[in-house]
Parts: C-alpha cells; sequence; structure tokens
C-alpha cells in the first residue's frame, strides 16, 4: 500500500514540482518580466475646477470629480475640511453649511456612518502631496471604539483605488502607515471580493513583517515571492489632481452665535412632548420604545483601550496630522447620559484620547459628559448626533480658533 | 511502455497542472502581474446595516 502511494503519488508529486521549477526558470519568469518592461502605463490626470465650497461628500465612491474636490478641500489653505460620520446631514446650521452662508467661510465635510480613524488616515495619506499645514477639522465620536475598527464595506468606499494606488506610488510616505494598513487587510481579508494591486502591496508588506511567524501567510508570501517573476517590482499606475481653486468672497455676520444656538435650544426643547431624556419625538418613538412601550435604555460596557482597533489607527492618525504639522482640531462628541446610563465608563478612554491630544499639542473641545449633571439638553438631537444646538456650539468654536474672531 | 510508467506520467501531470493553477491562480494573481498597474475596484462581501447605534 505504501509502495504504491510512494510510487504513484508521491513520486510523480516530487517530479511535478521539479518540473514545475525548471519551467518557471526556462520560461514563466522571462514571460512576465518581459511582459512588465514592455509595459509603459500612462499617468492618470485629473484636472478640474474646484466646486465644493460648502456642504458635504457622504462618500467618494461616486467618481474622479468628488475625489478632485477632496484633494482641492485639503490643498486650499483657505478652505477647512471636516471629516466625521453620523453626525454630518445637511441641516442649515451644520458647520459646512452654516458658516460658508453666514460668513463666507469656505468648507466642506466628508462622511457617513462607519467613516472612521482608518478612513480617514488613508484620505490623508492620499494626499500626502496637498495636506501640509492643512485646516482640518475631526469629529470623533466614542461610538467608534466600540466597533473592531473600520468595517470593510466603510473601507472600500473610503479608501478609493486611485487613493491606494498613490500612497503606494508615493515614496515619502512613512513605511509604518504602509503596514498598517497592510496589516488591517490582512485581518479582513476574508470579507474582500478578491484584493487590488495595491491592496496586494499593502498585506504583502505587513506578511513581511510577520516572516519568522510559521503561518499559512508564510508559505503565501514565499511563494509570492519566488513565483511573480524574478525581477518583477510592483508597479502603479501614477494618479495626480490638479484642481483649479476657488475662493469664497467673506461677509459679515450679523447676529451672535449664543443668542442664535440658546434660541435653537429652546425651539428644541419646546418640541419634545413625549420623553424627558431630551430625544426629538420622532427618534424616541421610533427607536427607544420597546414593543411593550417602555424606554430603552443601554448600559455601557467598559471599552478596551490599548487591544482597541480603532483606538490602534487613531493613535496612528494622530501621529500622521502632528508630522504634516497639520492645523487640525478635534471635536470629541457626548453620548447621552439620559440614554446611556453610565457614560463616565467611557473616561479613562476619553482621557487617552485626549491626552494623544495634548502630547501633540492639538487642539479639541470635549464635549463628552460623564453624568446628566454636566449635559445641556438640546447638545444632542438623539442619543449621539448633534442637534442645532450643539452644532451652534461647535460653529463658535471654529470661528474662534480658525478664524480668531469672537461673535 | 509499461502500466506503471503510463500511470506514474499522467499523475505526474496532473500533479504539475495543480500546482501551477494552485501557484498562478490562487496565490499569485497572473492578471495582475500580466496588467500591472491596473488598479481593480474591489467590494466587500459584508453588507453592513447602518444602524442609528
Amino acid at each position: 500500500m505504501l509502495k504504491k502511494v510512494g510510487l504513484f503519488h508521491i513520486l510523480p508529486f516530487v517530479l511535478a514540482c521539479f518540473i514545475f521549477y525548471v519551467t518557471y526558470l526556462l520560461f514563466i519568469s522571462k514571460l512576465i518580466d518581459n511582459n512588465i518592461q514592455v509595459i509603459k502605463i500612462e499617468p492618470k490626470l485629473i484636472i478640474g475646477e474646484q466646486t465644493k465650497l460648502s456642504g458635504r461628500y457622504g462618500r467618494l465612491i461616486d467618481g474622479d470629480s468628488l475625489e478632485l474636490n477632496f484633494v482641492a478641500s485639503i490643498k486650499n489653505k483657505k478652505q477647512l475640511t471636516l471629516l466625521g460620520s453620523s453626525e454630518f446631514s445637511e441641516k442649515p446650521v451644520v458647520s459646512y453649511n452654516y458658516m460658508p452662508n453666514e460668513f463666507g467661510y469656505q468648507m466642506m465635510g466628508l462622511g457617513h456612518a462607519h467613516h472612521q480613524s482608518l478612513s480617514i488616515l488613508i484620505e490623508l495619506l492620499a494626499t500626502h502631496q496637498e495636506n501640509k499645514a492643512s485646516k482640518v477639522v475631526f469629529f470623533i465620536s466614542p461610538g467608534w471604539f466600540d466597533t473592531h475598527g473600520t468595517n470593510s464595506e466603510a473601507f472600500v468606499e473610503f479608501a478609493r483605488p486611485n487613493f491606494l494606488n498613490r500612497i503606494a506610488n508615493n515614496h515619502n510616505i512613512k513605511l509604518k502607515y504602509k503596514i498598517h494598513i497592510g496589516k488591517y487587510i490582512n485581518l479582513r481579508y476574508n470579507e474582500f471580493d478578491g484584493l487590488s494591486n495595491s491592496m496586494n502591496y499593502f498585506r504583502n508588506l505587513y506578511l513581511n513583517t510577520q516572516k519568522n511567524k510559521v503561518s499559512l501567510n508564510s508559505v503565501e508570501l514565499f511563494i509570492k515571492e519566488h513565483f511573480s517573476g524574478s525581477k518583477s517590482k510592483p508597479i502603479f499606475q501614477k494618479i495626480d489632481y490638479e484642481p483649479e481653486l476657488s475662493y469664497l468672497q467673506h461677509k459679515t455676520y450679523q447676529q451672535n452665535f449664543d443668542t442664535v444656538a440658546k434660541a435653537l435650544q429652546n425651539e428644541f426643547l419646546s418640541k419634545i412632548t413625549n420623553n424627558k431624556i431630551y430625544v426629538n419625538d420622532d427618534y424616541y418613538s421610533q427607536y427607544l420604545v420597546d414593543d411593550n412601550g417602555e424606554e430603552r435604555f443601554v448600559v455601557l460596557d467598559e471599552p478596551e483601550i490599548t487591544n482597541n482597533l480603532e483606538y490602534q489607527d487613531f493613535k496612528l492618525l494622530v501621529d500622521y496630522i502632528s508630522e504634516r504639522k497639520m492645523e487640525a482640531s478635534f471635536i470629541i462628541i457626548p453620548y447621552n447620559p439620559y440614554y446611556y446610563r453610565n457614560t463616565e465608563i467611557y473616561l479613562p478612554l476619553i482621557d487617552s484620547l485626549t491626552t494623544l491630544l495634548d502630547n501633540k499639542n492639538l487642539p479639541y473641545k470635549n464635549m463628552y459628559v460623564s453624568d446628566t449633571l454636566q449635559y445641556e439638553p438640546g447638545i444632542l438631537k438623539d442619543v449621539m448626533h448633534f442637534g442645532n444646538y450643539g452644532w451652534m456650539k461647535v460653529n463658535k468654536y471654529i470661528d474662534s480658533l480658525y478664524y480668531g474672531n469672537n461673535h | 511502455m509499461g502500466i506503471t510508467t503510463k500511470k506514474i506520467i499522467k499523475n505526474t501531470i496532473i500533479y504539475f497542472m495543480l500546482i501551477l493553477g494552485f501557484v498562478y491562480l490562487y496565490v499569485v494573481d497572473i492578471d495582475a502581474i500580466l496588467n500591472p498597474g491596473i488598479e481593480q475596484e474591489v467590494k466587500s462581501k459584508i453588507d453592513f446595516v447602518y444602524q442609528q447605534f
């Protein structure tokens, strides 16, 4: 029996390996190398006028012009770029609508739910050529740290192929950022429907750092290294954006932030009729009442800090922002403490975030509260998203920090 | 040529094809090697439900 297996399987397998190797050396490697030398990849140039001077894009999946406007926003030092997630909406009081309309201060927002630290880091890395000293405001939601980092669907929405290509091509970007992207791709490998060239490149960079650990990954890496063409190095199409920058005319603000904010707070509170937890009526009846008519509430779990994937992404994001000397600021959004009954459990995490920012001398407005006594009704319209009153507080902060005003 | 030799040759060819397919279709993306620089649009296999909380 053993003799048969040896003769009909082990021997043919060894012979096949040998023939494969010889075939590779004689033909396949030459074919691959010749192909790579022959192919010249035309650079891709995306040109156009900067048109997005207010409002926001939910995502960048809808075409090159959106990417161009995002790059323009980062490049244009007169413009503020706001990066956040589900608190963004089209309401007139949201900063990227209010400030351009009332002051003529140009700004654009980017993001929707699940637009978190890693996606934001990738967007900034993709604008490495343009982002030195850029003005960027980051909206940090405590809910990000309750997830397992960026999900793969959000990743493909925001980490656009052009962006990944641009990062892979840019040798001025530190390897640690590229390896971090590769680590994420490797972790979520099975959630993607295949990998693009650059995603493979990032993943291989990460796998190279894991060479000493024997695993299926190391076998895969060995095969990739030895059978991808002896002289081949990854080649990426050069992507360039050439936006023609536009500018808004400044206006004189006729009002006072505090007066407008107070009026908006009163308006919000006067409309609440069905709850005492300062949530708008529709949201309350749709999400916060169970089938028995009882009010729901949440007791939060204590968030991990050191091993929290989102925290690791955030830490790297802060490093990068600091390296690029961006004029960055951070808004830390609160949870509604009437709904989340133990918001104090997030304080160590929030302290870690603010310590990271303090260490890099990055300004922030920490609106997180640990109990109901600290909470100003109307800051949020529901349990975690800014209401008009909250947005006016943010607008005042931005006005003071970036424009030196005191309206 | 004996039956034994024929079977060994047949199995060698089968194993050769399997190795070739495994390496160039599964592990090393031959399409990416032959068309370098073209960045594919990747999709996520998981549809996340965008929830309020």
